[in-house]
Order: structure tokens, then sequence, then C-alpha cells
């Protein structure tokens, strides 16, 4: 082999403009607006909500992220039924003239005051907005539900079974990895007993503190980008659960939504753990994908999230027992 | 509108490429009798004779490597003579000749040499014999056909095969200067990737697993570095690639779309050299030489790329607009061989590959670090008996190992995946007379294929050690085929090949409800018992007819099954899928295909053109549920789906062989589509690699002594995608309700690379040659479309974006050999 060797000088030399995204425009089909049901019943204390509102066929509407762009259906026939022979009808939900207890930490004590509800609303939204809230009915572990929706010449059901979720021993906050990089945060872990011998799915998710007993899912309005349920599958759980962190899903193409969320302000933390049905958890898993991914071609193909109401409306319909904690600090 | 613009940019490109390509082109080539050089050959090859006398002169040669393999061994020194003298020197007592066009020196044989006439220059004869068998073994069937006469494809049997040099490929325009075996495919008609400038392969309407990868006989299940934007061959250690679209010499088996058999190069028998190249995306380093001389060759080949730390450089990482500057993404792979003759009749050759990829790229996604690689390793042994009979006997192993480590807090731990199959076989290769060319072999293959195991990242992770089952299946196949010369103008190639399937135990096959959604039975079947068997024949014949001279006319009818699905999450080939042998729900799927087509050459083989047609059914395709979720899921089978698939087409190239300029145009117009019950009500829709015209354009030309141009021009009408009839808000959020699978037609693709060469000044004393390639991926800047996504980024306000992998890219290689 010839022997000499010649150095050879770097070559350097890059005007690299890899991997971008740009919007596109498309065009949806025009299709029908479909009915929209989301309602959920749980041990905790109510009133419970459903709301009633239409599909679109644009994108979207505009308006940023506290603009409650749905459009409403108003004066329906709602229902809830328990298996016992309750039902609940429902009534519509224009509550800014309501008031409810908010609670707070202060001098090391819970304590709560009474408020008008709900204070998030804006005035430009206030009135109906296709909520409606239950005024009798109890959610009670190993029980179903039937939800039952007339409005015009429709009529939609649904039914829920509302399945144990083990107790939580203990929640703590934690310093915890957040991101690749390797950034640290604040978030919440939970300790609990997974029993090995049933297939559990579990829906995880911290609320402030300021509306612990009660059920409350719909009264505020989440900044998009961040959606707080993340569902778990028991299949891969230890009989312990060592500590586990309390995440929120993430719009995964959100190019600014580098972390994600953890606990910055100094709030005490509510943190829940709720069961879920096979058909819940299938539900908000694929609601969940849809943030993660939309069709990259690195993904499978997206399909519409499996609701259970009947008679062509989109939505969900689920019962929950919530097991909950608060860290207090 | 769009398409009228589009129309406005495409046309003119078009005109240039074409104008260019077929221009007669002033030649300004040099007088073979009137260029002096000096030589000194100490035992080299033909092949290595005319390499050197390239080196020292404007002359290129072109020839078929198989033509002028038989001539070595030459002693030969002479003081300045004319190249035209020194060339009838060499081919003297040979069957070749040759013929000056431009400034290129074509190699030929002299009219039909039969395949079995042994050409010796200090050569024993019996020794010819077994390289001769060993190309007539190690090529394949056609290709031996093929080396009989110059008309290459108007008398090849086979329909729908193509044979690719690793000089044209290295020849060809690739982004990155990085010469890429599967992308260079991908410009052939038929010849589909579903995603911009990734190499995974649509054949004729398949999906992107239905193809066989095969390195020196040994298959490769992930042939991708960096999730598909560079294929996972080193091009140094390569000799060339074939591939059969549909329809497959019976010696292979096991795919429904295409067999890709990649050959690893022979190390250097006579002296030692050093290849090499630095890019920005990729570099390489090859040793080759004598273990002893003649007889025993080796060739040691390695590349290393680290795109990460590119990426993560803050300017560039600024300009890609990926908020991290964390990107992990880097692969290497290494190729060895060992070649070496035992007596005179005998002839061992070993080989391997090893290559491995991390992959976290923030843009792609954002909580896991893939990581994944291939292992194969082969031993061929010829042997022969006579110069009529051959037999070769061949061991191969293949490894495929997959993994994701996630980065969630709550979800820390890491996925491994793998499939692993080892392979005996052997076969003979008899030439019965001059009209009948006999080929038979058989062998076994057993495979183990992991498909998902947890391992918890540490001790207090949420989450414990699970395994799924391991599958285990073995297959042991036999074939037989013919080619038979009914007449000097007609020939026919018949074969058969049966293949019997075991799934094997330890296995639980679960029993379920009628609507396959939960399991109400299940029975365990022990260490290796049968838990399903199939057992397959696949008939095989293609015949051609000649019409005069320049024309020929073939038919061809294929039946191939695949005894394994991939579950694929994605169209663009993931070490996240998941192979999946077939067993008691997942049948094996299959294919009929015919195929038909006309070639003809042109002015003594300067160009030719053919047109194809294909129609092909498969059966038992697998395609997901809504939602499917597959992770880690021990019932696979209720997650998946089974159908048809059936597409067809036409496929158009017109070729310019030689000359100062060289390439071809190729244009398909093809349709594909599958009916999976349960999807689409039923009905049959397109895949999402269904891409209605592809059409490509390959142009190469010397533009001076020292610099070479190379262009490409590809259009691809767009595949298809899935998106949103509607919009709706739940808790707050906004998401998407979706209508027809794959019922979007995305905007097409076009693209123009070019790559210049600039070898560097020859100097008689330096042994060192040095060659600058500039390469631009995408010259026109044109931003095509990827992926598609629609997400909700500012609330209430879903948009939908375009991903599209690069704008312009040049690039910067220096390669060299010493």
């Amino acid at each position: 082999m010839h022997t000499r060797c010649y150095s050879l000088t770097g070559i350097m030399l890059l005007l690299l403009t890899a991997g971008c995204t740009k919007e596109f425009n498309i065009e949806l089909d025009k299709t029908q607006p479909l009915f929209v049901i989301e309602g959920r019943i749980s041990n905790l204390t109510g009133p419970y909500y459903v709301r009633i509102t239409k599909s679109t066929n644009s994108l979207g509407l505009g308006g940023g992220p506290y603009n409650d762009s749905a459009e409403a259906v108003t004066g329906a026939l709602v229902t809830i039924s328990d298996d016992s022979g309750i039902t609940d009808t429902l009534i519509p939900a224009n509550s800014y003239n309501r008031y409810r207890y908010f609670y707070f930490y202060k001098n090391g004590k819970v304590d709560s005051i009474k408020e008008r509800l709900p204070p998030y609303y804006s005035d430009k939204y206030r009135g109906d907005r296709g909520y409606y809230e239950t005024t009798k009915i109890t959610g009670r572990p190993g029980h179903t539900y039937h939800l039952l929706v007339r409005t015009g010449n429709e009529e939609f059901h649904a039914s829920a079974y509302m399945p144990n979720a083990p107790e939580i021993d203990s929640a703590a906050l934690k310093e915890a990895t957040i991101n690749a990089k390797g950034d640290k945060g604040l978030l919440p872990f939970v300790w609990f007993k997974e029993p090995q011998n049933e297939k559990n799915y579990y829906l995880l998710m911290y609320n402030p503190i300021t509306d612990y007993p009660y059920d409350n899912s719909f009264n505020r309005f989440i900044p998009s980008g961040v959606y707080p349920f993340y569902v778990v599958d028991d299949a891969l759980l230890p009989p312990y659960i060592n500590g586990m962190a309390v995440q929120m899903m993430v719009n995964g193409h959100d190019p600014y939504s580098n972390n994600y969320p953890y606990i910055i302000y100094n709030d005490p933390v509510q943190v829940r753990l709720s069961s879920l049905t096979k058909e819940a958890y299938n539900f908000f898993k694929a609601l969940g994908r849809q943030l993660e991914d939309d069709g990259n071609a690195y993904r499978p193909a997206p399909s519409s999230p499996p609701g259970n109401i009947s008679g062509n409306a989109l939505g969900l319909f689920w019962a929950t027992q919530i097991s909950h904690k608060l860290i207090l600090r | 509108m769009y398409k009228q613009f589009l129309i406005k940019r495409m046309i003119p490109v078009l005109v240039f490429i074409v104008t260019v390509l077929f221009l007669n082109q002033k030649p300004y080539a040099q007088d073979l009798t009137k260029t002096i050089i000096n030589i000194d050959l100490k035992n080299a090859t033909l092949d290595e004779a005319l390499a050197t006398i390239q080196r020292i002169t404007p002359f290129k040669f072109n020839f078929k490597t198989a033509d002028i393999a038989q001539v070595n061994g030459i002693w030969y020194k002479k003081q300045r003579v004319p190249v035209s003298n020194i060339l009838t020197d060499l081919l003297a007592n040979t069957s070749l000749q040759y013929e000056q066009v431009g400034n290129y020196i074509l190699v030929t044989t002299i009219k039909k040499p039969l395949i079995h006439r042994v050409t010796i220059i200090n050569q024993e004869s019996s020794r010819n014999n077994i390289e001769e068998a060993t190309t007539g073994c190690a090529l394949l069937q056609s290709v031996t056909v093929a080396s009989v006469t110059t008309k290459k494809s108007i008398r090849k049997v086979t329909t729908g095969h193509h044979r690719l040099s690793i000089n044209s490929i290295k020849n060809m325009a690739m982004a990155g200067g990085e010469p890429d075996v599967l992308k260079s495919l991908q410009l052939l008609p038929g010849i589909q990737t579903s995603a911009e400038g990734t190499t995974n392969l649509s054949v004729r309407g398949g999906s992107y697993d239905q193809n066989l990868m095969l390195l020196d006989e040994a298959a490769v299940y992930n042939p991708t570095h960096t999730l598909g934007f560079f294929s996972a061959f080193n091009t140094d250690a390569l000799k060339d690639v074939s591939i059969y679209k549909g329809i497959f010499p019976a010696q292979y088996g096991g795919r429904l779309s295409s067999v890709v058999d990649i050959r690893m190069k022979e190390g250097n028998s006579v002296a030692q050299k050093v290849t090499g190249g630095i890019g920005l995306l990729a570099s390489r380093l090859t040793w080759e030489g004598p273990v002893k001389k003649e007889r025993s060759s080796f060739l040691l080949s390695g590349r290393y790329s680290n795109i990460g730390l590119l990426l993560n450089l803050s300017h560039i990482s600024n300009l890609i607009k990926i908020s991290s500057k964390d990107s992990k993404v880097a692969f290497y792979d290494l190729n060895a061989r060992f070649t070496t003759q035992l007596g005179n009749k005998d002839r061992l050759s070993i080989s391997a590959y090893l290559g491995h990829d991390k992959f976290f790229m923030h843009l792609i996604d954002k909580t896991n670090l893939m990581k994944w690689g291939n292992i194969t390793f082969s031993t061929q042994w010829n042997h022969a008996f006579n110069n009529r009979l051959f037999v070769n006997t061949s061991l191969h192993y293949s490894r495929y190992n997959y993994s994701n480590a996630s980065f969630r807090e709550s979800r820390d731990f890491t996925w491994h995946g793998h499939i692993q199959e080892m392979t005996a076989k052997t076969y003979f290769d008899w030439m019965i007379n001059s009209n009948n060319h006999l080929q038979a072999g058989v062998g076994i293959a057993v495979q183990d294929v992991l498909p998902g195991k947890v391992v918890p990242n540490n001790d207090s992770a949420a989450s414990k050690k699970v395994s799924l089952n391991n599958r285990r299946s073995a297959r042991l196949f036999v074939y037989v085929s013919n080619e038979q010369k009914i007449s000097s103008r007609i020939h026919i190639s018949y074969g058969i090949r049966a293949t019997g399937f075991a799934a094997l135990g330890d296995a639980v096959v679960y029993r379920y409800n009628e609507g396959m959604s939960a399991p109400i039975d299940s029975t365990y079947y022990p260490k290796g018992k049968i838990v399903q068997s199939y057992f397959a024949a696949e008939p095989r014949i293609t015949s051609s007819m000649l019409l005069g001279n320049n024309t020929s006319v073939k038919i061809s009818y294929g039946r191939n099954y695949q005894f394994q699905h991939l579950l694929t999450n994605s169209s663009v080939g993931l070490p996240t899928d998941m192979w999946i042998s077939a067993d008691s729900y997942f049948k094996p799927q299959y294919a009929n295909q015919f195929a038909t087509g006309v070639y003809k050459t042109f002015r003594n083989d300067l160009y030719e053109a053919s047109i194809e047609g294909y129609y092909r059914k498969s059966y038992n395709i697998i395609d997901f549920k809504d939602n499917a979720d597959v992770f880690m899921n021990a019932h696979m089978e209720t997650q998946v789906l089974t159908g048809e698939g059936k597409g067809y087409g036409i496929e158009l190239l017109a070729k310019k062989n030689k000359g100062q300029s060289t390439g071809w145009i190729s244009y398909t117009w093809s349709k594909s589509f599958r009916r999976i019950n349960g999807i689409n009500n039923n009905e049959w829709y397109p895949p999402t690699y269904d891409h209605r015209h592809n059409l490509s354009l390959v142009y190469n030309r010397p533009v001076t002594k020292r610099l070479h141009i190379a262009a490409s021009w590809v259009y691809r009408s767009g595949g298809r995608t899935t998106i949103p009839v509607g919009t709706y808000i739940y808790n707050g959020v906004r998401f998407f309700y979706y209508g027809k699978r794959n019922g979007y037609t995305l905007p097409a693709n076009h693209r123009l690379d070019i790559s210049l060469t600039w070898h560097e000044k020859f100097k008689k004393k330096r042994k060192w040659q040095g060659e600058w390639n500039i390469s631009v991926y995408n010259a026109y800047n044109r931003k095509n479309i990827f992926a598609l996504y629609i997400s909700e980024i500012v609330a209430n306000d879903a948009k939908a974006y375009q991903v599209y992998l690069t704008g312009i890219l040049p690039t910067i290689t220096y390669n060299f050999t010493f």
C-alpha cells in the first residue's frame, strides 16, 4: 500500500435549510355539521355538566385561547338516569349569577370563599353556551348512568359505567426531567396500588386547589396546546406505582411547546386519579393522539375518536370514580 | 390555478433536460493513436488496466463488468506508446473488441461469445471455470443470460428487471453527494418512494414492506439510515444492484413486490487500495487488497455520519426553526468481505455487514430516542463439478434490532424489538445443453421475532418489565427452473418454487368473540410444536420473442407469497414498525402478477426503449383499524383488518447507453387500490403511495477532461392522505373528525438535483487521486410536501401545515483513492 499520508483539510461549507413547515391551504368537504355531546358524571360533588354543541366544516374559527368558538345548542332536553331509578333533568347552566365555594390554602389551612361562578368567563361569553347541569343526581362507583338528549327531532343516547379507582396513597411535587434536553421542572407525582388481577385504565390530571371537592369539568376553558387528559392503561404498570409523574398532553407539532407544562407557580395542587372504562380510555387516547400527530408521515392514518353517543353524534359521555390528593405548600 | 402554475414551472425544466439529453453534441474526441502514454501493469486485471489508462488519459471506458471479468493476470510494460496500441495488445487473444465513440471507448464482446467460453490470459482453464461459475451463480439467472449479448434488454427473458452498476449509481446526482443504491432505483420506471427524500420503495403499487432487500443474499429488514433519508448501504463496498419488479426468477421468494439484490464488492486481489470520501453528511473509508495475491482478498469499508452535530449548530437550528439544539442524528455502517480460492474448483466468500443508527429530532418526535441496526453475515461456497455444472451452498444470518427510549417521566422505559433469521441453502446451476439451463435449489430458514419488550429505565420508574411472546417460524423451500431456447427467436423460462411454512411454539393462540373485541379462550402450544402451517406454490413463467434484430416482445406471469406482515405506523418506515410472521390469524399474503412489454434498441444499442404494462392482484394484505393500538399488544390480530389489493400501470423507459452524454427518461402511469373489510365502507381506496404519474430524467456528461456533470429531475403526482371533514370542541380544545381514509390527494412533487465532479489533476508520481463533488439537491428550491398535518397551535384556530424536508441543499464531498 502506498503509505504516504496527506492531511485532509476540513471541508465545511454549509447552506443548509432543512426541514421546515409552512401553512397549507386546505378545503374541507362541505358536510352537514354534527351534534357534539360531552358529559361526565363522577363521585365528586356535583353539579355535573353536559354540553351540546355543533361541529363545523372549518378548521378553526379563530379568536384565541379563551374564545369559545363552538356553536352552542340550547333548549335541548337532557336527562341523566341511573340504574336505581333516579332520573335527573338537567337545567341550562347560564351560571354567571350562581354562587359556589372557591378553595385556597393560607396560613397552613385549606379555606374557602363563596363567589360567583365562573370567574373565567369574559362578559362576551356569559350566557347560555350549551351547558346543562344536574340538579340532584350523585355519581357512585359500580353503577351505570344513562344520558338522553333530545333536540328538535333528534334523540341521542349514551350509557356509561363508573369503574372503581384505587386510592392515592400520597402525592408530592418532585423535580423531574421535563423534556429531552434534560431540563428540570416541578411535576406532581402519585403513589398508589395497582390491582394486577384486573384490567384497568386511568386518567391522571392536576388542578389548582380552587375547586377541589367539585367535579367541575367544564367551567374552565383550557388554553389549547395543552390538554389535561393523560391516560394510561395498566399493561405496563407494576403492582405498586412508586411515584408516577402526572403530565399534561402537549400538542406535538407546536414548535414553541418545547417543554412539558410543569408547575412553576406556588399554588397548592390537587392530583386526580380517575378510573376509566376501555371505551373512555380509547376515546381520550385518540384525542391525545390528535395532539401528538395528525397525519404526519411518521404516524398512523389519523382517525376519528371513537365516541359512545348513539345517533351519529360526536363526543363521549363517561362516568368515573376520582380519587384525589392535595399537595399543599 | 395551481396546476397551471405547476405546468408553467415544469415546462422549461423539462425542455432543458430533454434538449440537453438528446442533442447531438459536438464531440471533442481525442485521437487514440495520438495519445501517447507510459504504462506499467503488474499482474493486473483488465478492469484495473483500463482504470489505469482512464486515469492518465481523457478517455472513459464503457464495458460490462461481466464481459471483462475473465481477463486478468496482465503483465505489461511499455514506454511512450499510443493508447490504441496498448488496447490492441490487451485485448488480443480475448473475445473483446474496442470502439471509440467521442471520448468514450466501448469495450464489447465480439459477436456472440457463448456463455461458457472461457478466455484466458495466464490462467489455467479450470480456474476460469470457477471464476465463471461464481459469476454465473452470484449474479442472477437473467444477468448471466444478459451477458451473452450486447442487446441486453431485448434478449433478457425476464420482464421488469433493472440492474445498476455502482459506477452508474455514483454518477447520479444525489442528496448530499452521497451515492445511494435505493434512491437511484427510484428513478426507474415502476418504482416510487412514498415520501420524498426517503429510501423506501413502492414497487408497482406494493407497500414498502413487500420488497426483499438482499445484501449478499442475506435479508436486510430495515435498509435505511436516518429514518429513511439514507439507505443502509455504503456504495464504496458494493458492486451492483439488481431489482426484479413483481415477477422473480424461482430462486427468489418471500416478498410480493420486488427483490432488490445488492452485491458486495470483492477486494482487490492484486494490490492494496484505499478509497474514501469526506462529506458534510457522511464520510467513508474503504481498504481492500490481497491476502494472498490472486487467490484471496479482503475488503473493509466503513461509513460514519453525524448530522445531529450539524443540526445543533445554532445558526442551523435557527434556520430550521427547531427550538432545540439537542438533536441526536448519527449512524455508522461497516462492511467486510473475504474471498478466497480453495484449490482449483472451489471458492469461498465470507461477508458481513453491521449498521447502527440513533435518532432523536425534536421536529419529528420529541419524546423518543430511536436506535436501530442490522447485522448480516453470509458465507458462500461455490464448487464447479465441471464447466457445465456448479453448486453454490450458503449460510446467512440476519438480525434487525430496534428500540425506542421514551423521555417522558411517566413512561420512563425503553422498548425493544428484533427480528432474526438464519438461512441455509444450496443450489445447482446446470447448463444441460446449449438450449437448456436448469437451476434447482433447496433451503431452510428459521426466524425469531420479538414483537415487543419493555424495560424500565430505572428502578423507581412507574413501569415494569413486560415482554410479548417471541414468534418463531420455519420455512422450507425448494425450487426448480429452466431457461429454454425454443428457437433462435423464442426463449422461455419457467419454474416453480414451493414453500412450506410453519409458525412454531411456544405460543398462546387466542380465540375471540364475534367482533374480535375480546378473547374468550386460549390454547397454549409448547416450544417447537407447530401452531399453524401453510403451503405455497409459486409458479413463474416468462417468455420472449425476438422480432427482427432490435425488437422483442415479452410476456410473463408470476405468483409470490410473503409470510410476514409489517405492522407499520407510518408511510416511511420507522423503527417502531413491527414485523409479524404468519400465524393462525395473519394469513400469508400472496399476489398474482401479469406483465408484458415491448423492448427495442436503436442505432447499434446506442439507445434503448421499452414499454411494459402490468396488472397485479394481492390477497390477505392488512391495514390497521381506526385508532389501532399496537403498542405492546398481545392481541395484535384484533387491531388489524385484512383485504385485497390491486394495481396496474404502464412503464416507459428511453435510455441512451453510450456516448458523451448518457441517461434516461422513465415515465410510469399507475393506479393502486386496496379493499379492506371494515375500512371506507369496504370500498376500494388508494393507499398513501398511490401516485398517478411518475417522471424521472437522469442525465450524465463529462464537460471537460476533469469536470463531470450529472443531473436528475423527478416529477411525481401527489400521494394520498387522510384529512378531517370537520372539527369540534371537546373540553375546550378543538379536535378533528375524519372521513374516508386516504381520501385526499396531495400536491405533486418535483425536484432537480445537480452534481458536479471535478477530478484533481493527475500527477504521474502521485498515487493519490482526488475528486471534489459539489451536489445541489432541490436546485430550484421547491418546497415539496413531505407530510401534511393539521394542528391547533393557536387555540380554536387549527391550521393545516405541510412539512418539507429541505429547500436547496448544496453540499461538498471530497473523494480520494490511493
